[in-house]
């Protein structure tokens, strides 16, 4: 077995500054608004095909043509991707297109604050089925032709709330921390395919989610902000940054890892 | 380039990993000062980066030593400026038995692989707040947070590492200044060939235990801590990012 793996062309000096995803066709679930959004715009920006699912065809549709209109090449199927024949259906149809996916972001998810006392077993499906499950499916989905080309890269977002939590939040963070378990494991499986599984867990980040509560809730968003380190919440575009960076060759020996992007806040407990 | 105008300060910038993390912060655009106590190695890469057309400083300091490691320090920055990234480099390894261990052993020990890390924040830190803006990472280990039968105290030190950097993290990100480990697995330098070759089966059962059947080049290490002292990582903070091919998600 050899000790080292071959050398890769896009460590050489001079490669440096070329764009981190050339080549790559990116697939990403939930790629219309937020952090997924972001992604989409990163990806496409890194020189990748973009393909990606999501139920919002209004915002999808303005977003595909925003990034063509500039060059891109970007492409969305309409789809349901807690439900594998819908969203195999959207996969079937862009990978005829842009060919078989080489990266992929299991991104689509919401929340899902309940009581468990009252919380009903179809919230409790239905919620499961996109937090946690529709992660697994777009690795069923990818790993076929990844495993072929003997190369690939998978990011799955989580969250802070995959290795903490806080009260009120059942059982959003039980999801999280699945998606954390099930990245090891697709990651200690895949890597003799040449398959690097990661996760990207952000914390309080700006998207359109959190101004719609930060609105309506003005004491939780100054709370919010007090407690970050950095004296701030962040961005989507500086999520979009580390994922894209996580898919590229650059982060060759990153796998089965869960990589924080959050300010600091999980370093520190509540108080 | 993606580090164009800063200053990247590393510890044990001579081989192995940090010498890697050198070259890769130099070709992203960077000046780059290192220290290291093997100075022949030391100056003969500095020199071969010089001719290469980067600037690259090196002076001998150990980082146990406060005073040797502050002048080379206030040498680097009179002639590149004020340090925007500090990458905590330098790091022994220490293997004992707890009864048999001195110690004067135990404190060398630290000094390297904890304190000098503390000494290099108290050097950077003035200059980084008072610019707003600084990056500090810092190499970790798979150590920091599991180990392996026979590590005392190294897992000790490595996990410290950690805490030390959620302290920074969370007291520094105020300034904008970032604090990250950087947590490699195997990783081949001289250093980890010389403890491969040690005993007999030793190569092959650690390579039989990688999830991706090798293990790291220094190169993969590097491109990591370029890309978390660059703005690209603007909002990574007080964390801990394993590098290890996928050896920490596994059980042993």
């Amino acid at each position: 077995m050899a000790l080292i793996g071959p050398l890769m062309v896009d460590l050489v000096q001079g490669q440096r500054d070329l764009m981190r995803l050339k080549n790559e066709h990116l697939l990403i679930t939930g790629g219309a608004q937020g952090i997924g959004e972001a992604i989409v715009v990163n990806a496409a920006k890194e020189g990748a095909r973009v393909s990606f699912v999501d139920i919002d065809d209004n915002l999808s549709h303005s977003l595909v043509t925003s990034l063509t209109d500039q060059g891109h090449q970007v492409q969305f199927q309409h789809g349901d991707v807690s439900k594998f024949d819908t969203f195999k259906e959207a996969f079937d149809k862009l990978t005829a297109t842009y060919g078989p996916v080489t990266v992929a972001v299991s991104n689509a998810g919401r929340n899902s604050y309940a009581d468990p006392v009252e919380y009903a077993d179809e919230e409790w499906e239905s919620f499961f089925a996109l937090d946690l499950k529709s992660t697994w499916y777009i690795a069923k989905l990818c790993l076929p032709e990844m495993r072929k080309a003997h190369k690939g890269a998978i990011v799955n977002i989580a969250s802070i709330h995959g290795r903490m939590t806080s009260p009120n939040f059942f059982p959003y963070s039980a999801a999280k921390h699945g998606i954390v378990g099930m990245t090891r494991n697709l990651a200690l499986d895949e890597a003799k395919n040449g398959i690097r599984v990661n996760s990207v867990s952000p914390g309080y980040t700006l998207t359109p989610l959190l101004k719609g509560y930060f609105e309506q809730f003005p004491e939780a968003a100054a709370n919010a902000v007090a407690v970050q380190p950095m004296g701030r919440v962040g961005l989507p575009e500086e999520i979009a940054k580390v994922v894209t960076f996580i898919l590229s060759n650059e982060a060759s020996f990153i796998n089965g890892a869960d990589l924080m992007v959050d300010g600091g806040l999980h370093a520190r407990y509540a108080s | 380039m993606k580090l164009a105008s800063n200053h990247i300060f590393v510890t044990g910038g001579s081989n192995g990993i940090g010498k890697a993390i050198v070259r890769d912060c130099a070709e992203a655009g960077a000046k780059v000062s290192f220290v290291d106590i093997d100075v022949e190695a030391g100056e003969k890469f500095a020199k071969e980066m010089q001719e290469a057309g980067y600037s690259v400083l090196f002076a001998r300091a150990d980082v146990a030593d406060f005073a040797t490691l502050s002048k080379a320090y206030e040498s680097f920055v009179a002639q590149f400026g004020d340090v925007t990234g500090v990458v905590n480099n330098a790091g022994v390894n220490s293997y004992a038995d707890p009864v048999t261990m001195t110690d004067e052993e135990w404190d060398a020990f630290f000094a390297i692989d904890m304190k000098a890390i503390w000494l290099t924040a108290k050097l950077a830190l003035p200059g980084m707040r008072q610019a707003h803006k600084g990056a500090i990472v810092i190499i970790g280990s798979i150590h920091g947070r599991l180990t392996s039968p026979n590590f005392f105290p190294y897992g000790a030190a490595k996990s410290a590492v950690i805490g030390l950097t959620r302290s920074l993290g969370v007291d520094e990100g105020k300034h904008n200044i970032r604090t990250n480990v950087v947590a490699p697995g195997y990783v081949l330098t001289s250093l980890t060939q010389g403890w491969l070759d040690s005993e007999p089966g030793r190569m092959e059962k650690s390579l039989a235990i990688q999830p991706m059947g090798r293990m790291g080049e220094p190169q993969e290490i590097a491109k990591v801590v370029t890309f978390l002292l660059s703005d690209d990582a603007s909002f990574v903070n007080g964390s801990d990012w394993a590098v290890d091919g996928g050896l920490s998600a596994r059980s042993a």
